[in-house]
């Protein structure tokens, strides 16, 4: 028996008291380590997703849309590009890499990407079966697409219009599956990869009097620069179809392009149609969602969007910039949360500071006799302090425990389809300063009631009882 | 002419007063181990204060106590805890076992304030010689008074003190427990060898003691 059990004995000697103490301390607890986790995941996926990139070019709109559904996938397109108008800065001086994405069509909620190699590099993507796809039409998907379709290799499905799986669906053309990825923590988790080409050939086939595609025709761009539309189709479209169709996604977006149904060399594009119904489209007439870009100078962050947003009907959107402003607004809801989190904490300490003074008046006596039976005056104090210590301690494990094990249960719960991984198992470096402050908290609490211990009159007490 | 190493309490011109007059004056008095002096008085003559003077929990204005030859006024406060946890025993009126844990608990607590090692075998053996080892997982409250007092006189000695100070501690017991626990104390004073002081109005804690110290008429 000493002092820290003999602390402990004293606090389950009120064990309502004592639960109430430790419910109320690990709600708020819970409350702010919940708010915190969830940021910390929330900026970890935002900068994993990043990875690589420095600027994300696009349709004019919203910039923070254009890097919300560029990079991260989690929002609707501004609209379409020519890719002949992207092709102007993927061979500038300052671009390193450029690599396009053509968006639009998904399935099972699950966005479908049309890109090529290095988009599946800079997220390191390791394929745990089959291979990339080469070839019109082959499609690889990510882990959580695999785990939440039961999709595996040589899998055939049709893509539909839009992200929410309301819109239309593509059966003329269905994708074959040809590789899976490794699970990666990435944004690539949740995507279905396949080539440009083939997100041109689905828009130009769905269309009336579309012909087969010839897939022997089409190969798959390793450069950004090489990014030809190789696809083939009927001749009556071949005109209409070399580009993506404006279609919104899920029928709310609001593509602001222009002339999108037009090509550049309309009148030079005679078709045999009777020979070979098929074609080859100019790169120069496709179009592509965006072009994911990396600086190859520094100097390039400031001149580079600029430039872009200036002297083309581009828009250049910097995702750090973005990002920072979209953490910045929900910060300012999670501030109000914290807050409100906080005044529960700080409920919880006046409790734990009124239970600890109430003791210390019934147990006045006790510490009498503790003194009596050679406890110094240090040794009282630590005595209360150890109560107050206990009680805080026991309401931040329980509340980071319920915080950590409910955001697991809501990963869970939510499965692999949403944006962000939700995952318990992390701790956000922001959790050692709640804890620190929360043991502070806790000691201040205590003070006043081991100092009323530290500073009792033994033989008055004593005389008194 | 005793041995100065048998002595377990010397007061020498000890005076002390809450004003300027002195309440308590005690020229020299000397308690032998394994003596025993009931300290009585009428009401304010000082009993309590002399009990609190002894136990280093006050200190005299004038004079000195030495306990086992060690000067307790000369010790820092938290030096005199220390040597009143290690060698002074204490039997309050009120009992005043600690309610939230168990009677063994209690001993053992008093042994780790002694700075001894606590000794399970020990304290369940000696409150087994005080017949409530059947109670020694028990907390306080389910006692009774007799059992209780039982209780906190083997807390007094688990830890082998020099001198163990009974304040009243017969005063709520009926005659058949007050004379159980005088004669318990008693014989453990002998077998563990520590001097003992009961301050007392109680007559027949008085009459089986050694001496008599009347602080009423200072004799």
């Amino acid at each position: 028996m000493n002092l820290l059990q003999l602390s402990m004995a004293n606090l389950l000697l009120s064990p309502l008291s004592t639960a109430v103490n430790i419910l109320l301390l690990s709600l708020g607890t819970g409350s702010i380590a919940i708010l915190l986790i969830a940021t910390h995941l929330l900026s970890a996926a935002l900068i994993r997703d990043a990875a690589d990139i420095d600027l994300v070019v696009g349709a004019k709109g919203s910039p923070l849309q254009l890097v919300l559904s560029g990079l991260y996938h989690a929002d609707i397109p501004t609209g379409n590009i020519r890719l002949s108008d992207a092709k102007t800065w993927t061979e500038h001086p300052m671009v390193e890499s450029a690599i396009p994405l053509a968006l639009g069509d998904s399935h099972q909620g699950f966005r479908i990407v049309g890109t090529n190699e290095d988009y599946v590099d800079i997220y390191d993507g390791q394929l745990a079966e089959g291979k990339l796809p080469s070839n019109p039409l082959e499609i690889a998907i990510g882990s959580s697409v695999s785990k939440a379709t039961g999709f595996s290799l040589g899998a055939t499905f049709a893509s539909q219009h839009g992200l929410d799986g309301a819109g239309h669906a593509h059966e003329e053309d269905s994708y074959t599956v040809v590789g899976i990825f490794e699970a990666s923590d990435t944004v690539l988790d949740r995507l279905l990869i396949t080539t440009l080409e083939s997100v041109w050939l689905v828009h130009g086939e769905s269309r009336p009097n579309s012909e087969t595609y010839d897939t022997t025709q089409t190969n798959r761009p390793h450069d950004h620069e090489e990014v030809h539309a190789h696809a083939h189709a009927d001749a009556e479209a071949e005109a209409s179809e070399a580009m993506l169709d404006d279609h919104d996604e899920g029928g709310h977006a609001e593509h602001q392009h222009e002339d999108q149904h037009q090509h550049e060399d309309e009148s030079s594009s005679e078709y045999d149609g009777d020979q070979e119904k098929q074609a080859t489209l100019h790169a120069e007439a496709q179009e592509i969602t965006v072009l994911l870009v990396k600086y190859a100078t520094p100097i390039a962050a400031i001149t580079l969007p600029r430039k872009i947003n200036d002297e083309s009907a581009l828009q250049a959107a910097s995702p750090a910039y973005e990002i920072t402003r979209l953490l910045q607004v929900i910060g300012i809801g999670i501030g109000w949360l914290q807050a409100f989190a906080s005044i529960l904490v700080a409920s919880a300490v006046l409790s734990i500071f009124a239970a600890l003074y109430a003791s210390l008046k019934a147990r006045r006596n006790d510490l009498a006799v503790l003194r009596c039976l050679g406890a110094t005056r240090s040794e009282l104090f630590m005595l209360l302090l150890y109560e107050g210590l206990i009680l805080t301690t026991a309401g931040i494990v329980f509340g980071l425990i319920a915080a950590h094990g409910g955001i697991e249960l809501a990963g869970i719960a939510l499965g692999d389809a949403q944006n962000f991984p939700l995952t318990g198992f992390v701790w956000a470096p922001t959790e050692f300063l709640l804890v620190g402050g929360l043991l502070a908290a806790g000691i201040l609490s205590s003070l006043i009631p081991s100092w009323q211990a530290f500073s009792t009159d033994v033989p008055r007490t004593l005389a008194l009882s | 002419m005793s041995d100065a190493s048998n002595i377990a309490l010397k007061i020498r011109g000890l005076e002390f007063g809450y004003s300027k007059e002195p309440l308590l004056e005690i020229d020299e008095l000397q308690i032998q181990k394994g003596e025993h002096l009931a300290v009585i008085g009428p009401s304010g003559c000082g009993k309590t204060t002399f009990m609190h003077l002894v136990s280093g929990l006050i200190r005299p204005q004038v004079g000195t106590i030495e306990i086992q030859g060690c000067n307790i006024t000369r010790l820092k406060e938290w030096e005199m805890d220390r040597f009143r946890g290690r060698s002074i025993g204490v039997v309050f009126q009120r009992l005043h076992l600690l309610s939230a844990i168990s009677v063994l608990n209690n001993l053992l607590l008093a042994q780790r304030l002694a700075r001894m090692t606590p000794d399970k075998k020990k304290a369940m053996k000696l409150l087994d010689r005080l017949g409530i080892a059947a109670q020694a997982h028990s907390l306080p409250a389910i006692l009774s008074q007799g059992q209780a007092q039982r209780a906190a006189i083997a807390r007094a000695v688990i830890h082998n003190p020099s001198l163990v100070i009974g304040d009243e501690p017969t005063s709520a017991l009926d005659n058949a427990s007050a004379a159980d626990a005088i004669q318990l104390i008693k014989e453990l004073s002998e077998s563990v060898g520590f001097a003992l002081l009961i301050v007392t109005h109680d007559e027949r804690v008085r009459g089986s003691m050694d001496r008599v110290l009347d602080l009423g008429g200072q004799t």
